[in-house]
């Protein structure tokens, strides 16, 4: 008894550890998983490129251009894009060009902005995904060129899938107002 | 492998296979460079350029806009060796390749991929941000370092299992 005696406090107390340590796991989640905040500078650095990329098209200036500018640059590039995108380009951009530049540096200053502050990221980063998309088959080039397009989707893809705006980002927020809504 | 991609994750945390997916193209795109400058290619070189004399007509077009700082590696250390760097180069970037495909050392070849990637944009003097392929590249690097990208889908599992307190994998 007198040796028993010490081991039962000894037993509950592990127990207790043990069902402690499990109910901080299930909150906190498994210690072998990374942290949320890994993927925010790759966050930050994608909304660098879509602003960065507005440098040409906003400003005094600068806008008339390149309404006047991306038709003619289309029609140029139409016989490098990949096959496949070329119909699209002839029937459909090339016809409304003007519409389309509009288009494409509202959608960049767009994803740029949200990407910076993580409102509405995910969102962010499926209109990305659909903007890089379209100038890799317009550039048409492969997946492993040196373009950074691919890449820039791949970059995406990764901040769609960890909802990189939950750490340092609005999306914290609107997270916990609206938990099911799957755009952030 | 597949327990742990089942593991719950918690609040702040993510789950780590989208980073696996970015770490195998990224192996990808690097194995693929080392390979096609090994060869010669034409995604490197003009025809009937060797890869060495590409590396150095390239090194030489990004002097003038070398970062102040890089201009003097650039121009006394590395132009001047470009032969001898040249395969060890195209072999580095194999290596960091096979290393990011299979999940091993991962943070280790992201941090040397790092660090060759900075080389790049101080010898261009490109902006570390913004449109161009090295930042972009470098961008997806140190999520994978951070993020330590081969402990799913890679060796590193079996790496961090054996000696867990090693911070290359």
């Amino acid at each position: 008894v007198s040796v028993d005696t010490p081991r039962v406090p000894t037993q509950r107390s592990s127990t207790s550890n043990s069902s402690g340590a499990a109910v901080i796991e299930s909150r906190a989640g498994p210690a072998t998983l990374p942290s949320r905040w890994v993927v925010v500078p790759l966050r930050l650095y994608l909304s660098t490129v879509f602003l960065d990329s507005l440098t040409n098209k906003v400003g005094p200036g600068k806008w008339g251009g390149w309404l006047d500018w991306m038709p003619g640059y289309v029609a140029d590039q139409l016989p490098r894009a990949a096959a496949l995108y070329r119909p699209v380009l002839a029937a459909v951009v090339l016809p409304h060009a003007r519409v389309f530049a509009a288009l494409v540096a509202i959608g960049e200053v767009s994803v740029g902005c949200a990407l910076l502050l993580g409102a509405g990221t995910r969102l962010a980063a499926v209109v990305g995904m659909f903007l890089t998309a379209n100038y890799f088959l317009f550039n048409g080039l492969s997946v492993i060129d040196e373009s950074n397009d691919f890449a820039i989707m791949i970059g995406c893809l990764v901040v769609l899938l960890t909802a990189a705006g939950r750490t340092f980002g609005v999306d914290a927020v609107l997270a916990r107002r609206w938990p099911n809504c799957p755009l952030w | 492998m597949a327990s742990r991609n089942a593991e719950p994750v918690g609040e702040g945390q993510i789950s780590r296979w989208p980073l696996a997916v970015a770490r195998l193209y990224v192996g990808v795109v690097f194995l693929w460079a080392g390979v096609e400058q090994l060869r010669d290619g034409a995604q490197w070189t003009a025809p009937g350029q060797s890869w060495a004399a590409a590396l150095h007509q390239q090194l030489t077009e990004w002097a003038p806009h070398a970062a102040v700082w890089y201009h003097g590696v650039l121009t006394q250390l590395l132009l001047p060796h470009t032969d001898v760097i040249a395969a060890p180069l195209a072999w580095l970037h194999i290596l960091i390749g096979v290393a990011l495909v299979l999940g091993v050392a991962t943070r280790l070849a992201a941090g040397i991929a790092l660090a060759l990637l900075f080389n790049y944009m101080a010898a261009s003097g490109h902006r570390p941000y913004g449109e161009w392929d090295a930042p972009a590249y470098a961008a997806l690097a140190l999520t994978l370092g951070l993020g330590a990208a081969g402990r799913t889908l890679g060796a590193d599992v079996i790496l961090k299992r054996r000696w867990p307190r090693v911070p290359l994998w």
